[in-house]
């Protein structure tokens, strides 16, 4: 396998998947022309059927609002289960199934897509998509780097795409509960915001093999540089930097998005960070085994990323000069020094409007126009926090940022890390 | 084992040697080799940073690489350190590359930050003489550089017959803040890529915006909106103008507000945030009455998230409109504004319909602002009933500490049903201080309901403030002085709910005082706790009154049904003690119901005599049969004899089935030694005895394995036993590929029918969570949590011991010789349940999860307890 880059190319070439089309296509609520409908469902499309997709398809699935339309894959099997499940849902044959992106963004009828993609797709997919006319809802994170990131935002900015990104937190009561204490002072004034997620396991060395059958491998890198088929690579994608970001960005991201709605902070970020970290150079994965970063805020707050440890014990936990209050995620319990503010934690709280969960209002604002709660820019901001962490274990020093011009200060290193290589012919325009 | 890079900065510089090293041992890198070498490389690069020497020679020892016969995937490893530190001094090496197609890729990636000229013309110079697919990732590199330097070059390429050079031509045009950009792009839009160029200048519209050349920008999308494109160029163009086109977007936006179309309404009013200026909002108010109510409702609703406070006015103006929908969105408003001054229309909106009530409630509770709760106290007194009891609702889920004493004001100032209110407010709110007021206005009070509230918000502040001892003593207090009958009353219920010390005590004295003796012994016979027991058997011993004796023993039955408070010795001694001064066969029943419940042989010898006495001899049966039925396997000789006498007598089927069946159970086990007993459940080859849908489960090495390291687990997986279990004790051991997968091995488990899913008991399996037990698909939770020292025992990589252990209701968990659950099933449906064992593996990324060495004791069918 001496071919290493630019060896194949199919991404405008003809599909080699059965593309399965049904005969009757359900007419759009926005229409080709747009003409709203409002009582009308939403059609959208599903972008890549993988583990988190198969945890959301019940949620998409059971929305008033919309209906899932078509699913696409690169990977034969779940592709077809995906469909199989889309229609058993439905029961009928409405929905389509598609091998390539492009394909289904040629549909006119599709007035939005959920991508559930690996990493590296997010940020190309949702521009295909937003290019294509199509509002978009994407998993976390919302980019592989900063420049991607900022992109997704001009892009978006520049067509009026309806953008959610998949920090689904925000619309849950506990973290609605969480943040509303704090900002209400209950643990006095904050400022520090403790992020514990657990830390990137021993990755065994494994040699290239054959592409699987039924998986379309070059698609499946999609922008990120050409690799020979590696079953590590592919299984443990979020190891490896061409393809993933580790614990930092895949919960932390989370985490970070919480701290910002929290610090309203929402279109800024912390402009110092420094700290530790510990690789494995025995282990395949090129993430940071552990890591315990700090940035901090022009007003001196700190968020303190934590990577260690087991994944049942994930939280994030803010602290004020007069207690502190800490969600665990995987029991789904809150603590609280003092323990009265816990008591809040009934209905009528007055936390504000509920969204009416993360997909809702994400379908909501596509016929109303109105931005999401996890909106480009707010969602880039905090992933921005999770990229720069990652760079910190990375260069193993301190890092200055400016996030109004967003580049790092006199560290010409650091900031030629702010991109990603990506292939042609994605773009992130 | 792991590298540290940490704050500590290497102060000594590298030598060539070193840096010649690092670089030279990823020559023979492959993708699968391991990653040790690029960890060193990666840190002396990083280390660089601000040493330029060291940065030079790390670079040379880079050049000498990538022109030497290096493996392609090492080159490619280089050329991403390049990304770092790249200079000019490897331009021209990279440009070479540029040229090969196995590296072309890597190379681009290493040009892409280069930030010397010589990149620039390196890059330009190749886009003559590159092949594709190189061709699109060289112009894609000049695009993210905006080298404006190529616009030229990139202008001929829109000429090739390649269309995939064009169309990535155009895009890096798109970037280009270069007006021969823009009029190559504007060219294009008339030919065979029309859509696409359209695009692109719109692309470049933005970049033009972002180099503050907004003119050229607006002109574009001047043309564009008028246009007959598509509706997405006509949407960018709207947003461009409503954006960066000051008046001109303004008057569009109105315009568009005052037309028909109705789909370009919706984007002017979502993103009218865009044009927010003063005048502009004065304008855009103007327009609410030519749009429908629920566009009037979400524009009202883009202005209060952009203007905050500033729309007060206007939003208060629409609280009284005649739309149900405007009027809605307007509360909605009111409580984001969060003013104090909106206190009074939210207050006025409780009267509305249901709709306008639970808003102006919710919003009522959002008002933040300081004084808030002064406003609600302020206004509550002014209110018709029905309003005084909404706010005080309100006050009370606003935490409004302050607004005890209104309530205290309320409780007296109007109908009970407004008293209660008050009083359940103050039980919510009130402090330890608030007691004696309380008292004082139960010695007041004419109403039982509100009696009754009064005594409830006692009782709760009291056990709340942990102050029962304090409000006991008042209550003594207050009955050594004389009172009406009904305070009396009233005092000693409270002090019923109380459960100190004091209270007991005034409980018992007040059985003495033939006026209130009934209410106190009714409390007594509520008491939790067994104090109350000498008093209640006294009362069954010697009451005259027949209906209290039968209150008094079922409050005995029912203390020594509570568990935990006394011996089991202890517990036996008080029924042989009641059961001696029983008289009657009723009084006899009541009290074998309580034997029936008892779990020590103890009992039988209460129980036996009974089995003679004709008036009892079936409820004696069926306490001998349950008792039989739990100690039997502990207690075989004492078991056996009283359940030969139930078998002697007249008794019913069931009964005689079951103490039959009992006997039985005895004889098997006494029969079998312990090696017997311990059976293998699998058998180390086959999945005889199991089922299980085996794509998932495959056996190795005498193991089974759940799940793959291959492949996704689109759910989770379960391999179960064919036969159902319930009383057992089981062995194995489990090991999992990684710390965090997740198993676990089900028991008394059910499939649900049609479904992967299995519902039951599990001992749980993952990093954290070992020896857990959770409830699967039934109550879905952990039923105990995670014991935290044993899994400093869990070995990750090795097996570790599993025992789980079924008696009855009782389920016990060890792992790797360390009791991690002791649960007593407490609801009784549950208990009784028997069903499969299975391994699991979970839904989720690839993984496997082995167990081996299974084996089972199995202790036999479900026994009533």
């Amino acid at each position: 396998m001496e071919k290493l880059a630019g060896t194949r190319r199919n991404f405008l070439k003809k599909s080699v998947l059965t593309i399965v089309v049904p005969t009757i296509i359900p007419s759009s609520a926005l229409g080709k022309g747009g003409a709203v409908a409002p009582s009308e469902r939403l059609n959208l499309a599903v972008i890549g059927i993988g583990g988190r997709m198969n945890d959301m398809f019940p949620v998409w699935l059971s929305s008033k609002q919309a209906q899932v339309v078509a699913v696409c894959d690169c990977w034969k099997e779940r592709l077809e289960a995906g469909h199989r499940r889309v229609n058993e849902h439905y029961g009928n044959n409405d929905c389509a199934a598609y091998s390539r992106i492009p394909d289904v963004l040629g549909r006119e009828d599709i007035d939005g897509v959920v991508i559930a993609t690996g990493d590296r797709m997010h940020t190309v997919a949702s521009i295909m998509a937003a290019k294509a006319g199509k509002d978009v809802y994407c998993e976390k994170p919302h980019s592989m780097s900063i420049e991607e990131g900022r992109s997704l935002v001009n892009v978006c900015q520049r067509l009026g795409t309806v953008y959610q990104c998949g920090h689904q937190r925000r619309s849950t009561d506990e973290y609605r509960f969480l943040v509303e204490a704090v900002k209400r002072g209950l643990i006095g004034k904050v400022h520090t915001s403790y992020i514990k997620v657990w830390e990137n396991g021993y990755i065994q060395p494994q040699a290239d093999q054959p592409v699987p059958a039924g998986l379309d491998w070059d698609t499946w890198l999609g922008p990120s540089p050409y690799h020979p088929y590696n079953p590590a690579r592919h299984w443990k994608w979020n190891n490896f930097w061409e393809t993933g970001n580790g614990t930092i960005a895949n919960m932390g991201c989370h985490y970070t998005d919480i701290t910002q709605w929290a610090f309203d902070t929402d279109d800024t970020g912390p402009v110092h960070y420094s700290g530790t970290a510990t690789f494995n150079p025995q282990s395949f994965g090129e993430v940071p085994t552990t890591a315990k970063i700090t940035g901090t805020y022009k007003d001196e707050k700190k968020i303190i990323i934590d990577v260690s440890g087991k994944f049942a014990d994930r939280y994030i936990r803010f602290i004020g000069d007069q207690g502190w209050i800490k969600f665990s995620e995987h029991n789904g319990i809150f603590d609280a020094e003092p323990k009265s503010l816990l008591k809040l934690r009934r209905k009528n709280f007055g936390m504000g409007w509920n969204t009416g969960g993360h997909t809702e209002n994400f379908l909501s604002c596509m016929k109303t126009r109105q931005r999401t709660v996890c909106y480009p820019e707010n969602s880039h901001r905090a992933t921005t926090i999770s990229h720069i962490t990652n760079l910190c274990t990375r260069l193993g020093r301190d890092l200055n940022w400016n996030p109004n011009t967003e580049r790092f200060i006199k560290d010409d290193q650091a900031n030629h890390m702010l991109s990603r290589a990506i292939r042609a012919p994605f773009t992130l325009s | 084992m792991f590298v540290l890079l940490s704050l500590v900065a290497s102060c000594v510089a590298i030598s060539e040697m070193d840096a010649n090293n690092a670089v030279e041992a990823i020559k023979q890198h492959q993708s699968q080799s391991s990653p040790a070498p690029l960890y060193a490389l990666n840190k002396l690069v990083a280390d660089s940073y601000d040493k330029p020497e060291d940065r030079q020679q790390l670079e040379q020892a880079m050049i000498v690489l990538l022109k030497s016969d290096a493996t392609v995937y090492g080159k490619h490893c280089i050329c991403k350190q390049l990304v770092k530190i790249g200079s000019a001094a490897s331009v021209p090496v990279l440009a070479d590359l540029l040229l090969d197609p196995s590296v072309g890729e890597s190379a681009c990636y290493a040009l892409r930050s280069n930030t010397s000229d010589q990149a620039t013309e390196a890059l330009k110079a190749a886009l003559s003489k590159a092949q594709q697919p190189i061709l699109s990732q060289i112009i894609l590199v000049i695009a993210n550089r905006k080298d404006l330097a190529a616009v030229d070059d990139l202008i001929k390429l829109l000429n090739s017959e390649d269309e995939a050079v064009v169309r990535a031509s155009m895009n890096a045009l798109g970037y280009m803040a270069d007006r021969r950009a823009g009029s190559a792009l504007e060219k294009m839009t008339s030919g065979k890529y029309s859509d696409a160029a359209t695009d692109e200048l719109l692309h470049y519209a933005q970049t033009m915006v972002q180099a503050n050349q907004r003119a050229v920008a607006v002109k574009l999308y001047r043309k564009y909106f008028k246009s007959k494109e598509s509706f997405l160029t006509r949407r960018t163009a709207l947003l461009g103008l409503m954006q960066y086109g000051d008046k001109e977007g303004l008057k569009l936006a109105l315009s568009i507000l005052k037309g028909k179309d109705e789909t370009f309404k919706s984007v002017v009013i979502g993103n009218i945030h865009y044009l927010f200026t003063d005048r502009a909002t004065t304008r855009l108010v103007d327009q609410l009455g030519n749009l429908n109510a629920k566009q009037q409702a979400e524009l009202m609703d883009m202005l209060v998230k952009l203007k905050g406070a500033d729309m007060l006015g206007l939003i208060k103006r629409m609280a009284s409109n005649k739309s149900i929908e405007i009027r809605l969105a307007a509360l909605k408003a009111l409580g984001r504004i969060g003013n104090v001054s909106s206190v009074s229309i939210l207050i006025g909106a409780l009267d509305g319909t249901p709709d306008e009530k639970a808003l102006a409630n919710t919003s009522l509770l959002q008002i933040k602002a300081q004084g808030a709760n002064d406003e609600l106290i302020r206004q509550l007194p002014g209110q018709n009933e029905a309003t005084r009891i909404e706010l005080i609702k309100v006050l009370t889920d606003r935490d409004s500490l302050e607004a005890v004493d209104v309530f205290f004001d309320q409780a007296k100032s109007g109908s009970p049903k407004l008293a209660v209110a008050a009083y359940r407010a103050i039980r919510t709110l009130g402090e330890s201080k608030h007691l004696p007021e309380l008292i004082d206005r139960l010695q007041l009070c004419k109403n039982d309901k509100v009696r009754t509230a009064i005594i409830k918000s006692l009782t709760s502040i009291a056990r709340r403030s942990h102050s029962e001892e304090s409000l006991s003593g008042q209550i003594e207090n207050v009955l050594s002085m004389p009172q009406t009958i009904d305070t009396r009353k009233s005092l000693l219920k409270a002090a019923g709910k109380l459960y100190d010390e004091r209270s007991f005590v005034i409980l018992k004295k007040a059985l003495q005082d033939d006026a209130v003796k009934g209410i106190a012994f009714r409390q007594l016979a509520q008491w939790p706790g067994v104090e109350a027991l000498p008093v209640l058997k006294s009362v069954y011993k010697t009451d005259p009154d027949r209906t209290s004796r039968i209150v008094a023993l079922r409050a005995v039955v029912r203390l020594l049904k509570s568990q935990n408070q006394l011996t089991m010795a202890d517990t036996v001694r008080e029924y042989k003690d009641v059961l001696a001064a029983s008289k009657r066969s009723e009084d006899k029943k009541e009290l074998l119901s309580g034997l029936a419940k008892l779990r020590t042989p103890l009992a039988l010898d209460l129980v036996a005599p009974l089995l003679d006495e004709k008036g009892v001899r079936t409820e004696a049966q069926l306490a001998a049969v349950h008792v039989a039925a739990v100690t039997g396997i502990e207690y075989p000789a004492k078991a056996r004899a009283v359940l030969s006498k139930v078998l002697a007598a007249p008794v019913n089927e069931e009964l005689k089935n079951k103490a039959q069946a009992t006997i039985d159970k005895i004889s098997e086990f006494e029969s079998l030694t312990i090696d017997t007993l311990a059976k293998p459940l699998f058998d180390g080859k086959t999945f005889t005895g199991f089922e299980g849908d085996l794509n998932w489960f495959r056996i190795e090495d005498g193991a089974i394995v759940a799940g793959k390291l291959t492949k996704d687990i689109p759910h989770n997986f379960f391999l179960a036993t064919t036969k159902e279990y319930f009383n057992f004790e089981l062995r194995l051991k489990a090991k999992t590929s990684a710390p965090d997968v997740n198993g676990g091995i089900q028991f008394r488990s059910k499939r649900i029918p049609n479904h992967h899913k299995v519902s039951g008991y599990q001992a749980d399996i993952a990093g954290g969570i070992w020896g857990a037990l959770y409830d699967e698909s039934r109550r879905s939770r952990f039923l105990v949590p995670p014991h935290a020292e044993v899994q400093k025992t869990i070995k990750d990589n090795d097996w570790n011991d599993y025992k789980i252990r079924c008696v009855n209701d009782r389920v016990q968990l060890f792992v790797n010789g360390v009791k991690t659950v002791d649960y007593v099933e407490t609801d009784p449906a549950i208990a009784k349940q028997q069903g499969i064992i299975a391994v699991q593996i979970h839904g989720g990324p690839p993984a496997e999860a082995r167990y081996k060495d299974i084996k089972i004791k199995d202790l036999g069918t479900p026994s009533e307890s």
